[in-house]
């Protein structure tokens, strides 16, 4: 209630002034109209004793200062009439300062001093230099801010700047400074003293006031960055060290923030560069309260587009090395500053980090010194828990990513993985992944065995358990995400240099094998398959290693090989390892090593003997052992037929009997090879192909007793057509009368009263008929052999 | 039925031309900017019967694509062929497995909705069938990784894969080579590695996927292959006549 009424009795003061401001405004009017100077000066002090009022808030007082504002300016028209009709400027001065009451007196003062100048009847500075003395007869803060502020509104044009009317004759730009400094001055210091007043429980409110009368006393700054006349010398060595006395000395924190920021706004940019050392000399010394982050921020933002702005402003930042001055005071700063919490040190570095990336991207010495004094600042703490603050680390570690696409460039920055390592595990795994996406997006290539060293030092979050990892958060789907990161990145990992590449191969190994079974069949198949590039690359090579002491050998890597997937099998994830090694096997098929070639065959079956006990997955694993070992050609006899003898025992062991029908009639093509020098033995393949149709006479025969009916056909179809292939392959033991045979069989089986009637094996059975119709129409001699079918 | 070569295929694989810039046949290709930059081919202008939008109703596109072996032998697609792949503009797509992962699964299906996919060997996800069969306008297509086929990429062995599934065209894969073959039943297509993924049984892979035009009796193969960086396109032209044998 007290609020209201007080915001209610505000605004009756407020109609109260304007009225009479209005009524007396009415009466000036009179007086100017009739050309009565004494009237016009009666009613106007009377009108500007208005603004003696202490009731109203800044903002309310501002609406009376507008109104008195407009009526100063006929007022000021008025004088200007009146010199030219006679009545001298000079006595003008003389008269308005009559005025009972010292407010209207100076208004009017300044309002004749504005037209006195303007005659140049006397020296502009003479004039500027009273009118602002005698402005400290007011002190009380908000009156005396205000007419400071018209003060300094009238006289801007009339400032003796170079090039303007009123320089010349002893008049300088020095006086225009000199003027406005002080004006600057005298209002900070009221500005400053509202603080003092007024008691501890409007101190909020009071602080809201203040902040709405800022901008009367930044305007000072603003008329001064406009002054022509002020080079660089003259800020230098005048300007700015007056300006930054009075912000150092007033010892106000509000005071001291707005004026910091609007110093560095108004003035230009190659200032600020060349007087750096002056304007961060001060930051140190302000009030420890003082939010300098942002200001500095501020203005490293300002430099950086400076130089951004043009190539050739570039050597000055490294004249006036402004990186090292930036850094030294940011330094100062943070230390002077004790209790600036670890966001705010942090951020002062991220925008240290931005302004070297942006001002010299070639210093990477910068930045590694920007993400050294991180890591000092960060030291005395284990591992960061403030949010925020992991936050900024997170862009500070992200901006030289955004900046070099080339991934190694980071990889260089010593101070990097230490940064990290003050990460909480969560974060350190989201900054991995981060680097990780990096380099998939740039699609960088790390091609030395020493970065891929330092690049998995960087994501070990992700390649190991690291302390203080807790299993229960872990969430399956991230987890997947980021091992197939990994996984991924691998592949990126590339020398067209075997030396080098078996090195980073066995670094990448090193690093994966940390990674315990739960990653290991993520990280396992994309090193295998990098290796095996490898030795394919060797393989047309002509293995002359040259004089090297340690040389990438097929017969090597292999070995690696081995014992990397047997890694697999503690996992467990046979099937996987399986895969593994018969790619393997085929590979060191292709490189002619027998033995190596036997050794990963014979852990294959090892696994599928006593690992792979589910049917489905055996089945599988069956075909490609199946199909492996038919592209297989390094085999001498007998070692080929321990292998082929293996494949075909495991195919009959299969549960369910169509899947043994189908394992070992593919096991024929073990026997028959198709090439010029492949293996053809027409025998055997038709010992495989009786005994698949056996196993699918005992399957018909087992369904019958099963269910009442006898199974599809299919079976028999798929056989009949195994024997097609061959027949037509030229395998001299398939005769057109086993195939007649066959045939008949299955046409029977088709017609038995017990028969289930099955459309997709009718399909395939009349499919495969017209196909013994188009071979027999194909004419030649493989027409003649078809045309001893009959169908 | 019987199949017979359209009146420009030759005997095996019809290699009508080959660009080095990419160029989506029909609906997937910008209509204005493939007027403009790529006026006057020396074949048939692929973009006429949109322009016309005479055989548009009847159209379907059928992204054929597999063995991606991602992550565990390529990081990911090709930038140049993720580029070309947007959704919206192929009604199926066929995949013949390999995939391997879920994210890959993921980045088909927003391609797409209607996808197929059957299960190569290193699929983590178990559910996808070993063959599926889908019939598309008066095609019948086939899909098998083909892994189960033994000898790999054996066209004798897989025209048996055909009839046993009695599909006009048969797609699969496995042996990382691009393959499209015509014999006395059908088609058989191998879309080749999207990602150009290392292959025991194929050296030097470039990275491949296929895309059918299927319009009546017609299906146009359009191959995209990546060499040495740059996307080259061929056509092959299939006709199928429906005059029934049986």
């Amino acid at each position: 209630m007290m609020i209201a009424d007080a915001m209610e009795d505000e605004d009756k003061w407020l109609a109260e002034g304007i009225a009479g401001i209005q009524h007396n405004a009415f009466y000036m009017h009179r007086a100017l109209d009739s050309n009565n100077l004494r009237e016009a000066l009666k009613y106007s002090a009377q009108l500007l004793s208005e603004l003696r009022t202490s009731r109203l808030s800044p903002h309310k007082y501002y609406e009376l200062y507008m109104r008195a504002f407009d009526e100063l300016r006929k007022l000021e028209m008025f004088f200007k009439e009146e010199e030219r009709h006679g009545c001298s400027v000079v006595d003008l001065y003389e008269l308005v300062q009559h005025a009972g009451n010292i407010l209207p007196r100076l208004y009017l003062l300044c309002t004749v001093g504005s037209v006195y100048i303007k005659s140049k009847e006397a020296p502009a500075k003479d004039v500027l230099k009273d009118l602002v003395e005698m402005c400290r007869g007011v002190q009380h803060p908000i009156r005396g801010l205000f007419l400071r502020s018209y003060l300094s509104q009238i006289s801007r044009d009339k400032l003796p700047d170079i090039g303007s009317e009123y320089e010349g004759d002893g008049d300088t730009v020095m006086d225009a400074v000199e003027f406005v400094l002080q004006n600057f001055s005298e209002m900070n210091k009221l500005w400053v003293r509202m603080e003092l007043q007024g008691p501890a429980r409007e101190r909020d409110k009071m602080e809201k006031e203040r902040n709405e009368l800022r901008d009367l006393v930044g305007k000072n700054l603003h008329v001064l960055s406009q002054i022509e006349g002020i080079d660089l010398e003259l800020y230098k060595e005048t300007v700015l060290p007056r300006v930054l006395e009075q912000v150092v000395n007033c010892k106000d924190e509000l005071a001291q923030y707005y004026l910091m920021d609007c110093l560095i706004q108004v003035f230009p940019d190659e200032y600020h560069l060349q007087t750096l050392e002056n304007l961060l000399g001060a930051c140190p010394q302000l009030q420890p309260t003082v939010d300098i982050k942002t200001v500095l921020s501020q203005l490293m933002e300002r430099l950086s587009s400076y130089a951004a702005s043009s190539p050739e402003v570039q050597p000055e930042f490294l004249q006036v090395e402004a990186f090292a001055k930036l850094s030294s005071a940011i330094g100062k700063v943070i230390e002077t500053q004790g209790d600036m919490p670890i966001v705010g040190a942090i951020t002062l570095y991220v925008s240290l980090l931005t302004f070297t990336l942006r001002v010299h991207p070639d210093r990477l010495d910068y930045v590694d010194q920007v993400l050294g004094s991180c890591v000092k600042k960060l030291s005395n703490k284990p591992k960061l828990e403030d949010s925020r603050a992991t936050k900024q680390v997170v862009a500070l570690l992200s901006a030289p990513l955004e900046k070099y696409s080339d991934i190694v460039t980071s990889l260089t920055l010593s101070n990097y993985p230490r940064v990290m390592d003050h990460l909480d595990s969560g974060t350190n795994k989201i900054m991995a992944m981060v680097i990780i996406q990096s380099i998939m997006t740039n699609q960088a290539c790390v091609s030395s065995a020493d970065k891929v060293e330092v690049l998995f030092e960087l994501i070990k979050g992700l390649i190991k358990d690291l302390e203080g990892d807790s299993e229960d958060e872990l969430d399956e789907e991230d987890f997947n995400e980021e091992q197939n990161s990994v996984a991924r990145v691998i592949h990126v990992l590339y020398n067209d240099d075997p030396e080098e590449m078996l090195k980073i191969i066995c670094t990448v190994r090193k690093h994966i094998m940390t990674g315990g079974p739960k990653r290991l069949p993520f990280t396992v198949p994309p090193l295998v398959f990098s290796a095996l590039k490898l030795i394919r690359q060797l393989q047309n090579q002509d293995g002359d290693a040259g004089g090297e002491e340690d040389p990438a050998t097929p017969k090597k890597i292999f070995q690696l090989l081995n014992q990397t997937i047997e890694a697999l099998s503690y996992v467990p994830a046979p099937e996987l390892a399986l895969r593994l090694y018969l790619q393997c096997a085929e590979a060191a098929n292709d490189c002619d090593l027998e033995p190596v070639a036997y050794e990963f065959f014979t852990q294959a079956f090892v696994l599928y003997e006593e690992e792979i006990a589910d049917s489905k997955a055996q089945v599988t694993a069956i075909h490609l052992i199946i199909g492996t070992l038919q592209r297989t050609n390094v085999f001498g006899v007998e070692n080929r037929d321990t292998l082929t003898h293996k494949a075909t025992g495991y195919s009959a062991k299969l549960l369910k009997k169509p899947d043994q029908c189908r394992a070992v009639y593919a096991c024929s093509h073990l026997f028959w090879v198709d090439d010029q020098d492949g293996i053809k033995d027409g025998e055997r393949v038709l010992l495989c192909l009786k005994r698949s149709l056996r196993i699918a006479n005992a399957a018909q025969q087992m369904a019958n007793v099963a269910r009442g009916s006898s199974g599809p056909v299919t079976l028999f179809v798929e056989i009949l057509n195994k024997y097609l292939y061959y027949f037509e392959k030229g395998n001299p033991q398939i005769t057109s009368a086993a195939i007649q045979g066959l045939i008949e069989l299955i046409k029977t089986e088709m017609q038995s009263d017990t028969a289930t009637p099955d459309q997709i094996s009718d399909a395939f059975f009349a499919c495969t008929l017209r196909y013994i119709q188009f071979q027999k129409q194909k004419g030649g001699a493989m027409g003649d052999k078809f045309n001893a079918i009959k169908v | 039925m019987s199949w017979l070569p359209s009146a420009m295929a030759g005997e095996h694989r019809e290699v009508r031309m080959t660009y080095t810039i990419c160029i989506w046949p029909y609906g997937l290709w910008d209509v204005v900017s493939v007027l403009v930059d790529y006026e006057g081919y020396c074949f048939q202008d692929p973009l006429r019967p949109l322009r016309e939008s005479v055989e548009v109703g009847t159209m379907v596109l059928v992204l054929a694509i597999g063995d991606l072996h991602i992550p565990h032998r390529a990081p990911d697609l090709p930038a140049k062929f993720k580029s070309m792949l947007v959704p919206g503009k192929i009604q199926h797509i066929i995949c013949t497995g390999n995939l391997c992962i879920k994210e890959v699964h993921d980045y088909l299906k927003s391609l797409c909705p209607s996808l197929h996919i059957t299960r190569g060997e290193y699929d983590e996800d178990s559910r996808y069938p070993e063959t599926k069969t889908i019939t598309i306008g008066q095609f019948k297509l086939g899909l098998c990784h083909g892994h189960q086929v033994v000898p790999w990429g054996d066209l004798d062995s897989l025209a048996m894969l055909q009839r046993q599934l009695d599909v006009d065209i048969l797609v699969t894969g496995h042996t990382h080579q691009f393959k499209a073959y015509k014999h006395e039943a059908g088609v058989v297509i191998n879309p080749g590695s999207a990602t150009g993924a290392y292959s025991s049984i194929t050296y030097d892979v470039n990275p491949s996927f296929v895309l059918m035009d299927i319009d009546g009796l017609r299906v146009v193969v359009y191959v995209y292959e990546l060499i040495d960086g740059e996307v080259k396109v061929d056509k092959i032209d299939f006709k199928k006549t429906s005059t029934a044998t049986i």
